[in-house]
């Protein structure tokens, strides 16, 4: 019932204000802890039964009770703080109130178009506030999100971009499934990773129509609403320092089971050097595994029996991960660093900060650094106007000399040897097999040329790659306020994005000694120079402007009702350039001379086979240019507290399609309505004082800028052959396009029990995405082809997408007192379904097995993972077992022709559609301690294994894995393993009655400790020196799987990479002034 | 009050400014390098498109399947590729559902050409008459030229007797995808070929300015290719004599460089004179170095004197016997026409027709250019058979693996006496191809049935 109360003294505040006379009233100051002045906080005298509400400078005044009283203070973010009060006390009063973390309404969501305290909105948000945000460590903001966040879901653990991030599941099938970002009010389209954590207030996540559909044609996909930290007027400098260290472990190579350890992969090379007709000479000198070349050499009797063994020998003994752990890969390390100062006076405020981060990657050679500078300002000349402007500066650099694991791989019939060497015994880099034969390359050498051999280590010395990248946003805003509720805003934003990347190869370095010897002529006169080679990238610089015009009203009036309404209009432009990147040979990196003096046209001829051309400058020139124009209008009109309906208007507008459907634009709406019951008169369930519904509808927009109405050509300039001008079709035309749509239908509901010790919101949707790019089969004899460069002229709007789910927050205040423990539990349900699409019935059956050319079908999941039926194994054969018709046959490739799609088994989905988190808090004194327990359920991953004969391919399809060891080898074996028989070649079973059969489907339900933050707060005061506070902090994540279904040792986040994400640690300290 | 209704004029300006120049803000083109074709430049501009054009030619099966190369034992069912591996031994089944490159790389040259179309839209100043002439001519030539490759992969031989009853090709005549692809009468499709044809040698240059471009006597190669087929003779000399006009020019072998890597220019042809319109064939597996035998029986038919034995070919280190003498003087194949067909064609037409003497003359016009001008001695023929069985041989030593030696095939099977059945043996199994057997005629791609309801092949 507080909150009632609350809102009952607002309205009673004016009422209240003109009886008052000076010696009858009690005056106050109303501060939070960190001497922000509190709005809104609800003054209330028990006995008297007086109650008024503090205006914007925290200051109240209320009749002075005539005898002995309580005053108690409430307000939404802070403890109820109940103070004794007498006639005649000294005043005015000040009173500290302390605040309470993470409650539900707390919070005031800022939509990009306007701030409203969450009770009055009608839509669905997540908001994430300072604090919450806080209490992870890192260098992105969005990683950030990753299991705080209700209906945020990573599709990629550990994500960082917002390609990992699906808001509510799909709304699209062919076109961008990215959210929208916004930063400050606009758009957002630079790279995240420019952005400093360190800089931001708050996180508004908007997940339904009424919340997002103010940003129309590009809030399909939800928008994500970044805000960042701003000065305060009246409010002392604050210094603030943050520094902390994260040490990450070195990646746990031996994880991927994708691997076979060195003997047996010697033997299935010996196997098929034996066998003959897997290492063929060829003229283009296709590598050998260095084993291979080994037995070649013994075989030749260019070595003896000894000197094979004992070389042999020492293979047998490495492994390559071993070798890779102690040479390619480090522990990580990430420092960083920032230091802000904000404050503000009467008619002036201020932000200012800077932040230098600085990451080791585990992989030894590669990093990055980040230094972000910002300053804002905001002005109040007259009371009515408001002017802000601000800046922030990113510089970003990196480095990527690093090798990993795959960088290993041999070209050819290679792969990745596991028993290669990278250094001798003293630590001298040797050479590994890399794109052409051992005796090849070393003949070579013999004759003349320079040295042809790869040494992995060598390499990471010998190459430079670095990129550095800038960006610059600056923004103004003035806002006029009238006194009679409206208000004029105008705003613009300018963001400009440039960088730049350049390789240097040394003389020494693979890349140029390869070069000079490919082309070296049969006469022994070379073409390219043994210098240094410099290769800057493209240049992609990005400039966008933005702006808008908006005015505002509110008003309240007849003491019930309540207006608030904007209008207004935005124009963007955001165009890319392109300028080409250049070669540079011969190049002195102390001089910085260099060449670029070639004859480009020239066919020369190259070893070790064939004719080549010296890669000629690049003509890479472009620019695109993206133009929105939107109007909108917002308005909510509230009755009696208790009663309040929305509603919302956009036209966006874009150059997108071309010009007859650009003027067209697309109308966008959304109407929504929410009644706080627990107000009513009639409610009297006091189990649950704060109950309130709300149900919203409307449509949001997305779009996709691969299609276009005309026929177009793309003009590729003069042909490097024939010197003419050329053009490419891109579209055969598509006269019907339009902006895709989602239609969001929102029910959700907040409550609260009793003095908050239970609180949270539910949430139910239904996403209609209709008008969906699909892609619409078109027959080769159009000339729209499979791979063509217009095939995207069969994309067409027809198709149509369900989404439902549920979202839950239930927040449980356990324990309060010294001693505090808070429960956050996020439950969130999400299902799509795809409800009308032209599947492409000509597909071949393995495009079904493979997440990016799975068909859209109707009825089913656009994550709908595919298998066929499992058998088990053939006793004798150790096969496994399939049927054609009804008989049991061995002919595999009659099998696989003969699937048709409609047999498959639909296995489940790739993307949880349940998914959560359970964060506890805990407090005691300054000691807080967070871990944050997510999970996932419902889903399915297709793992890998050992196929039968692929380790024998003779191309580069090799394949290892570990199941080598589980494989049926003698009859019998079938009743505890599903993993066929070795064979000698590839025998086609592997690839078409397993790989793709509910053998290899694993369920990927898992819960893991995510992360786990720790931190004590020193008031600083007290030790007398001079800072106001001292934080210690530490945090750790990726901390391991807690309990996963699988039982093959797979992290179903990871089930292809590598390794799962490291371990990491991270220590702080933040002090403030 | 006065003072707030001011205040919202002044707000809606803003507003009102933008809604007023909002059209023309939208109206900017998105990419810089897009364009809706409009200028004679632009369509011309597509055909000149030579990734498309010029490249993948559509003679892959008939490379494949024709009888100018074998493979040794276990080559052949190691090839990834099902057509491919089928292809090489005619097997009933050839794509196993995949796509057809021959049949997609054909239409979508289709679509460049029929879009570049667009330009008779246009009505063009004299000054740029010849430059609007070209673009149709060109657009013609390509659109004939790929009909031509796939009525001779996926239709029957020509015959005058069943040709309006036998199949032809879909023939599509614009851009607009939406058209239903149908398959019309093979006679039909022969016409189209020829109208097209013979209305682009009016239009075409007698030298292109390039040669990926066609000039009139490349469509006059194609021309007589056409009536050949067709079984017109006259026809073919009279337009192969049109192209000997402007390109009858050969290259002496006795001033190449016979024992080079490769003898020919690697320049797509610029400096070739024989070359009169460039492009090549996708790389295919089984005809690369790895694999490929030249045909022995076709090896030993080259006499001492005769330079192509060493322009175009050299012995392997394994005994293998490999190609070397592609026009594009790499390891790929060259598919485009040359002059060298202009004097075949004729000599061919003047046998059939009786004219010995000047069959021979145009074949020993050849030869002179082929054989070391100190030995070579012109050959000559008693009867007119004779003339032509030597004729046609030299035909297949002088286009050795240009994707001609197919139709070839197709054509003579219909002579009793030229016919012939091809053999291959390969891991202990032996596969025939008569003549006249139904798998002369490749399957429609599986795809294109199944989605436009084409009639399929019989097989």
């Amino acid at each position: 019932m507080k909150s009632l109360r609350i809102i009952f003294c607002i309205i009673l505040f004016s009422v209240c204000w003109l009886p008052l006379s000076a010696q009858t009233v009690l005056e106050g100051e109303i501060r939070a802890q960190s001497g922000e002045m509190l709005q809104g906080a609800g003054v209330r005298l028990e006995k008297a039964a007086r109650t008024t509400v503090s205006d914007a400078n925290g200051y109240f005044r209320i009749a002075l009770p005539s005898a002995n009283d309580t005053l108690i203070i409430t307000h939404m973010s802070f403890r109820e703080t109940r103070i004794p009060v007498t006639p005649g006390m000294p005043q005015p009063l000040l009173i500290i109130l302390e605040r309470v973390e993470n409650t539900l309404e707390e919070v005031e969501v800022n939509t990009g178009f306007y701030r409203v305290p969450r009770e009055r909105v009608t839509g669905s948000f997540t908001h994430v506030d300072n604090s919450v945000l806080n209490r992870s460590v890192g260098g992105n903001i969005l990683q950030r999100l990753e299991g705080i966040a209700s209906g945020v879901q990573f599709t990629q653990a550990n994500g960082t971009s917002p390609s990992d991030i699906r808001v509510r599941g799909l709304a699209t099938i062919e076109s961008s499934e990215e959210p929208l970002i916004v930063v400050d009010n606009f758009p957002y389209e630079g790279d995240i990773n420019a952005i400093n954590p360190n800089d931001i207030e708050s996180v508004t996540v908007l997940k339904d129509a009424a919340a997002s559909s103010i940003w129309g044609a590009r809030a399909g996909n939800g928008v994500i609403v970044i805000t960042t930290k701003q000065g305060h007027y009246n409010r002392r400098s604050h210094i603030s320092f943050n520094s902390n260290v994260t040490v990450g472990d070195k990646p746990d190579l031996f994880y991927s089971q994708r691997r076979l350890p060195s003997d047996v992969v010697m033997q299935i090379e010996e196997e098929k050097y034996k066998q003959g007709g897997h290492y063929l000479p060829t003229e283009n000198q296709s590598p050998f595994p260095e084993y291979v070349e080994l037995l070649i050499k013994r075989d030749e009797g260019e070595l003896s029996e000894e000197e094979f063994y004992s070389m042999e020998t020492v293979l047998r003994n490495t492994d390559v991960r071993e070798e890779a752990l102690r040479y390619l890969y480090q522990q990580s390390l990430y420092q960083q660093y920032a230091l802000n100062v904000s404050g503000g006076g009467e008619n002036y405020s201020y932000y200012l900060s800077s932040g230098y981060d600085k990451n080791r990657s585990e992989v030894i050679g590669n990093g990055n650094s980040r230094l972000n500078l910002s300053l804002q300002n905001t002005f109040k000349p007259i009371e009515e106007l408001e002017l802000s402007v601000g800046g922030w500066y990113t510089q970003s650099t990196g480095t990527n000399n690093g090798l990993t694991l795959s960088n290993l791989r041999g070209g050819g019939a290679v792969y990745l040897s596991p028993y290669i060497r990278l250094a001798d015994e003293n630590g001298a880099p040797l050479p590994i097999i890399h794109e052409y034969r051992l005796p090849y390359a070393e003949s070579e050498s013999a004759s003349g040329l320079l040295d042809w051999q790869y040494r992995p280590l060598d390499e990471i010395r010998l190459a430079d790659h670095s990129s550095l990248a800038n960006q610059l946003r600056l923004n103004g805003r003035l806002r006029f306020n009238t006194k009679i509720g409206f208000s004029v805003e105008a705003s613009y934003q300018y963001v400009q994005d440039n960088g730049r990347s350049t390789s240097y190869y040394d003389p020494e370095s693979y890349y140029v000694r390869n070069l000079v010897n490919r082309f070296t002529q049969p006469n022994g006169s070379t073409v390219i120079p043994h210098g240094g080679i410099l290769v800057g990238g493209s240049e992609v610089p990005t400039t966008s402007h933005s702006g808008r015009g908006q005015l505002n009203y509110r008003r309240e009036f007849g003491g019930v009702h309540e207006l608030v309404a904007l209008l207004g209009g935005e124009a963007r432009q955001r165009v890319q350039e392109q300028y080409p990147g250049y070669t540079i040979y011969n190049y002195d990196s102390e001089l910085l001379t260099g060449s670029a003096n070639y004859n480009y046209t020239q066919n020369y001829e190259i070893r070790p086979i064939g004719r080549a051309r010296v890669s000629p400058p690049s003509v890479a020139r472009n620019r695109y240019t993206d133009r929105y124009l939107s109007y909108f209008a917002n308005m909510s009109y509230g009755y009696g507290q208790r009663y309040i309906l929305s509603a919302s208007a956009r036209w966006d507008g874009s150059n997108l399609f071309g010009v007859k459907t650009n003027q067209k634009g697309t109308p966008l709406w959304s109407a929504g309505f929410s009644w706080e019951t627990s107000k009513e008169g009639f409610y009297r369930f006091e189990l649950i004082p704060y109950l309130r519904w709300r149900v919203t509808y409307g449509s949001a927009g997305n779009i996709n800028k691969r299609v276009s109405t005309y026929p177009t050509i793309f003009h590729a300039g003069p042909d490097w052959i024939t010197g003419l001008q050329n053009a490419w079709i891109s579209s055969a035309g598509n006269p019907s396009l339009r902006w895709e749509q989602v239609n969001t239908l929102n029910i959700g509901l907040d409550f609260s029990t009793k003095n908050k010790r239970f609180s949270g919101s539910a949430d139910y949707y239904i996403k209609y995405a209709s008008d969906l790019i699909g892609a619409d089969y078109l027959a080769p004899s159009t000339g729209i082809i499979t791979g063509g460069l217009a095939s995207n002229t069969n994309l067409i709007n027809y198709a149509n997408l369900q989404t439902h789910g549920l979202d839950f927050q239930l927040t449980s205040v356990n324990v309060q007192g010294a001693f505090s423990w808070q429960t956050t539990v996020l439950a969130n349900y999400v299902r799509n379904e795809i409800t009308h699409y032209n599947t492409n019935e000509t597909l071949e059956l393995g495009s079904y097995f493979n997440p990016s050319t799975t068909p859209p079908v109707i009825g089913r999941s656009r994550d709908v993972v595919y298998a066929q039926p499992w058998h088990g194994l053939d006793h004798n054969s150790g096969l496994p077992v399939i049927y054609v018709g009804d008989e049991q046959s061995t002919d595999y490739r009659a099998y696989w022709d003969a699937f048709t799609p409609d047999q498959l088994l639909v296995a489940g989905v790739s993307v949880p559609p349940y998914h959560g988190s359970i964060r506890n808090d805990f407090s005691w004194r300054g000691i807080s301690l967070s871990a944050l327990i997510s999970w996932k359920a419902g889903y399915v991953f297709r793992r890998g294994s050992m196929f039968p004969g692929r380790e024998y391919e003779t191309h580069g399809a090799v394949d290892y894995h570990m199941d080598y060891f589980k494989r049926w080898q003698q009859p019998g074996d079938e009743k505890h393993t599903n993993v066929p028989t070795g064979a000698g070649a590839n025998t086609l079973a592997g690839s078409y009655a397993y790989r793709y059969t509910q053998a290899l489907i694993s369920s990927g339900d898992l819960i893991r400790l995510q992360d786990v933050s720790l931190s004590y707060t020193l008031d600083a005061r007290r030790l007398g020196i001079p800072f106001q506070r001292i934080r210690f902090y530490a945090y750790a994540r990726n901390l391991g799987v807690l309990w996963k279904a699988n039982r093959d040792g797979i992290d179903p986040d990871f089930a292809d990479a590598e390794f799962p994400a490291p371990r990491t640690v991270a220590l702080g300290l933040q002090l403030t002034i | 009050m006065k003072k707030s209704i001011n205040w919202s004029i002044v707000a809606l300006l803003p507003l009102v400014c933008l809604l007023s120049c909002g059209k023309t803000f939208l109206n900017i083109k998105q990419d810089a390098k897009q364009v809706v074709p409009a200028t004679i430049a632009d369509y011309q501009a597509i055909l000149d498109y030579q990734l498309v054009m010029n490249e993948a030619s559509s003679v892959g099966l008939a490379l494949i399947g024709s009888d100018e190369y074998y493979l040794l034992d276990g080559r052949l069912s190691t090839l990834s590729q099902p057509f491919q591996r089928n292809g090489y031994v005619w097997a009933k089944e050839v794509y196993e559902g995949a796509e057809v490159q021959d049949w997609n790389q054909a239409y979508q040259r289709i679509l460049y050409a029929n879009m570049a179309l667009g330009v008779r839209d246009i009505t063009p100043e004299p000054s740029e008459r010849q430059a609007w002439d070209n673009v149709i001519g060109s657009a013609l030539f390509f659109r004939a030229l790929n009909f031509y490759h796939l009525v001779q992969l996926f239709c029957k031989p020509y015959d005058p007797v069943s040709a309006n009853a036998d199949l032809g090709i879909p023939l599509r005549l614009d851009y607009d995808v939406s058209t239903p692809s149908t398959r019309g009468s093979l006679e039909a499709t022969y016409r189209q070929i020829v109208s097209d044809l013979e209305t682009a040698i009016n239009l075409l240059p007698h030298t292109a300015a390039n040669k990926h471009r066609p000039s009139k006597a490349a469509a006059c190669v194609l021309l007589g290719r056409v009536f050949l087929q067709r079984g017109s003779y006259e026809n073919v000399e009279h337009y192969v004599s049109i192209g000997l006009e402007s390109g009858g020019e050969l290259v002496d072998f006795n001033e190449v460089d016979t024992a080079a890597r490769y003898p020919f220019p690697a320049d797509y042809g610029q400096n070739n004179p024989e070359v009169l319109f460039y492009s090549r064939p996708t790389s295919l597996t089984l005809l690369a170095t790895g694999r490929f035998n030249a045909d022995s029986v076709l090896l030993k038919s080259y006499s001492p004197e005769d330079l192509r034995r060493s322009a175009y070919f050299y012995d392997n280190d394994d005994g293998r016997v490999l190609f070397k003498g592609s026009y594009l003087g790499s390891a790929g194949y060259f598919s485009g026409l040359t002059s060298s067909e202009l004097w075949l064609m004729r000599a061919e037409c003047r046998a059939r027709s009786g004219d010995v003497p000047a069959a021979m003359e145009d074949l020993n016009e050849l030869l002179a250019h082929r054989y070391d001008r100190n030995q070579f001695v012109p050959l000559t023929a008693s009867n007119a058979e004779e003339a032509l069985d030597i004729i046609l041989l030299e035909r297949r030593k002088e286009l050795f693996m240009r994707g001609t030696r197919w139709e070839d095939l197709r054509r003579l099977n219909k002579e009793p006496r030229l016919a012939r059945t091809v053999v291959r043996v390969i891991d202990g199994q032996r596969y025939e191809l008569p003549p006249n057997d139904p798998r002369w005629v490749w399957p429609i791609p599986d795809n294109e049935v199944d989605l436009s309801g084409l009639i399929q092949n019989a097989r």
